[in-house]
């Protein structure tokens, strides 16, 4: 990826992020300690899916993007690319664990 | 600069600790407290179209007592993390840099976090 492509979709990324975070914190902090069908409910309205996924998965893409540029700044190569290949690792399990919000059994 | 001779970052404890460097550093912990975290919300919102059982037990957790405590600090470091992004997008575009700015912005943001987390703290318990 180029720098100057990466800068700019960190940019884009963490406008959305503050956003969908305070969305989000907003949307936990009413509903975590409701059960099971109270915030199914909540999530029937397709807005409310929308913009916790939208928070989850540009809160992935954020990860990975500023994760990288701190792997950057304090380790070597081959410390790095353990980190790297971790990283996507999760990301890839996290992806799969939420799957189940879109009807899509993992 | 080729990344195989980047030199890493200098070693912290040579700096008297400034209030911006501080806010650098915490900007960092934050975001790796968040992307950490985001394991637990990926879990959170798996256990809503899954089996009641195990949301009982996920929701069982949230609402105990420490849970709650570790929501807070969540928040604050959520937040600690929102605000300095913005801090850093106005930056972008060279906004906001000079020094008795960058420190005003730095209290501000202080204040702003505290109260916030209060007010989540009303809500959470």
């Amino acid at each position: 990826m180029k720098p100057s492509t990466k800068w700019n979709l960190h940019r884009l990324s963490s406008l959305a992020l503050i956003f969908l975070t305070s969305i989000f914190i907003i949307f936990f902090l009413n509903n975590f300690q409701l059960n099971q069908t109270e915030i199914q409910n909540n999530l029937s309205n397709p807005l409310a899916k929308f913009f916790l996924l939208g928070f989850f998965f540009n809160a992935l893409f954020h990860a990975r993007l500023e994760l990288w540029s701190i792997y950057d700044d304090y380790f070597k190569k081959r410390l790095k690319k353990l980190f790297q290949v971790s990283t996507y690792l999760v990301l890839i399990i996290l992806t799969i664990l939420v799957l189940p919000i879109l009807g899509v059994s993992a | 600069m080729n990344n195989n001779i980047r030199p890493l970052s200098p070693h912290l404890q040579i700096h008297k600790p400034l209030l911006t460097m501080i806010f650098s550093i915490t900007h960092r912990i934050s975001a790796i407290f968040f992307f950490s975290s985001l394991v637990f919300i990926a879990l959170w919102i798996s256990s809503l179209y899954s089996q009641e059982i195990f949301f009982n037990s996920i929701s069982l957790i949230l609402n105990s007592f420490i849970a709650k405590i570790l929501i807070l600090i969540w928040i604050g470091c959520v937040n600690h993390f929102i605000f300095n992004e913005l801090k850093h997008l106005l930056w972008s575009q060279v906004k906001m840099m000079e020094l008795k700015i960058v420190y005003k912005i730095s209290y501000i943001i202080l204040f702003l976090n505290f109260f916030l987390t209060c007010l989540a703290g009303v809500v959470i318990f």
